[in-house]
């Protein structure tokens, strides 16, 4: 059993809402209930300031982000320019067809489809005329 | 697993700006683009990761693979969203994927803590790697003493914390993240803070919150 469980039942509802309440995610009707609690409560009230520095004291980290390790930096443009990474990253912008320029890759499908197109059309052509025969 | 959709998350605190040419030019795979793109933004990966993971060795992995992810999926990044943003999702999701690899390697007695091969729920094992509680009180500094807190937090309940009362996500965000509903958040958040005050603030009686 932990000490939660041996509070009374509202400080322990009121204390659960703690979080939201000082995030202010706490809205209508749980927010007034919460509010007349701790008003009524002093250990829930001071247990509630307890929470208002707690929350201070993690949203001032965002301030003070853990630093890298030296080196980190350095591993990580290695890493970035050996070849292989940057190929598997570049592949399919170098070209789906060329594997080189996405320009020459575009020429080439443009020179299929108009090959294909104009197959195409003779031998519907040839088809329809050996059909008028 | 869930996976971290481009709708599921809002603007991040991963403020950092990037610029959009910078984006595209590693989307065309041009030589030299990515280094400046790493050397904005690794310093943010690595202190998420940091501070996810409360190892700074695993951080240091988590932000490799990041970048090797940005690597390969820069292509799929369409700008629907900030890239701080899609980038903090890519880190998010590289973390939460080494803490469920970590939770198992645990389970199967694979890591070495301060208790090698306790029961995944014993809240002593958690704190592996991490300071003592009473390393953390002694600590003078308020900052500093939060910061040692959170590495005795169990993991689940750490990345609550980091993810809302740090990065500054909603409790429906840190759900969604972490593939468990808001009640779940509420209650880890519960007895994360009840931990963190005793710890960080002091409540008089030196109680453990967790069970």
């Amino acid at each position: 059993m932990t000490d939660d469980d041996r509070l009374p039942r509202f400080c322990r509802e009121a204390r659960s809402q703690f979080p939201a309440l000082t995030s202010g995610e706490l809205s209508g009707w749980p927010l007034r209930v919460t509010r007349a609690h701790v008003r009524r409560c002093a250990e829930c009230a001071a247990e509630l300031a307890r929470q208002e520095q707690l929350s201070a004291a993690l949203v001032s980290l965002r301030d003070q982000p853990p630093q890298p390790p030296p080196g980190l930096l350095e591993d990580l443009l290695a890493r970035a320019n050996r070849r292989n990474v940057r190929e598997r990253a570049a592949v399919p912008a170098r070209g789906a067809v060329s594997g080189a320029r996405p320009g020459l890759s575009v020429a080439f499908l443009t020179v299929g489809a108009v090959a294909s197109t104009g197959i195409g059309y003779g031998i519907w052509r040839g088809a329809r005329a050996l059909r008028h025969r | 697993m869930v996976r971290v959709t481009a709708a599921s998350v809002k603007e991040s605190n991963l403020t950092v700006q990037v610029d959009p040419a910078l984006v595209r030019a590693c989307q065309r795979g041009e030589p030299g683009a990515l280094d400046p793109l790493i050397r904005a933004t690794y310093a943010d990966v690595y202190a998420l990761s940091r501070r996810m993971l409360a190892d700074p060795d695993d951080a240091a992995d988590a932000t490799q693979e990041v970048f090797v992810r940005v690597m390969r999926s820069v292509l799929g990044f369409r700008g629907e969203s900030a890239f701080g943003t899609w980038l903090h999702r890519v880190t998010v999701n590289v973390c939460l994927t080494m803490l469920r690899k970590r939770a198992k390697a645990r389970e199967a007695g694979l890591v070495a803590g301060r208790n090698a091969f306790a029961l995944p729920d014993d809240e002593s094992m958690l704190a592996a790697g991490g300071p003592l509680p009473d390393e953390v009180a002694a600590t003078a500094d308020l900052a500093a003493r939060s910061e040692a807190a959170l590495a005795t937090l169990p993991e689940d309940s750490r990345a609550v914390v980091v993810l809302r009362d740090i990065e500054g996500l909603s409790t429906k965000e840190v759900a969604e993240l972490l593939g468990v509903t808001e009640t779940v958040v509420k209650v880890r958040l519960h007895r994360a803070h009840t931990r963190l005050r005793a710890l960080v603030v002091g409540d008089g009686d030196d109680r453990e919150a967790l069970p």
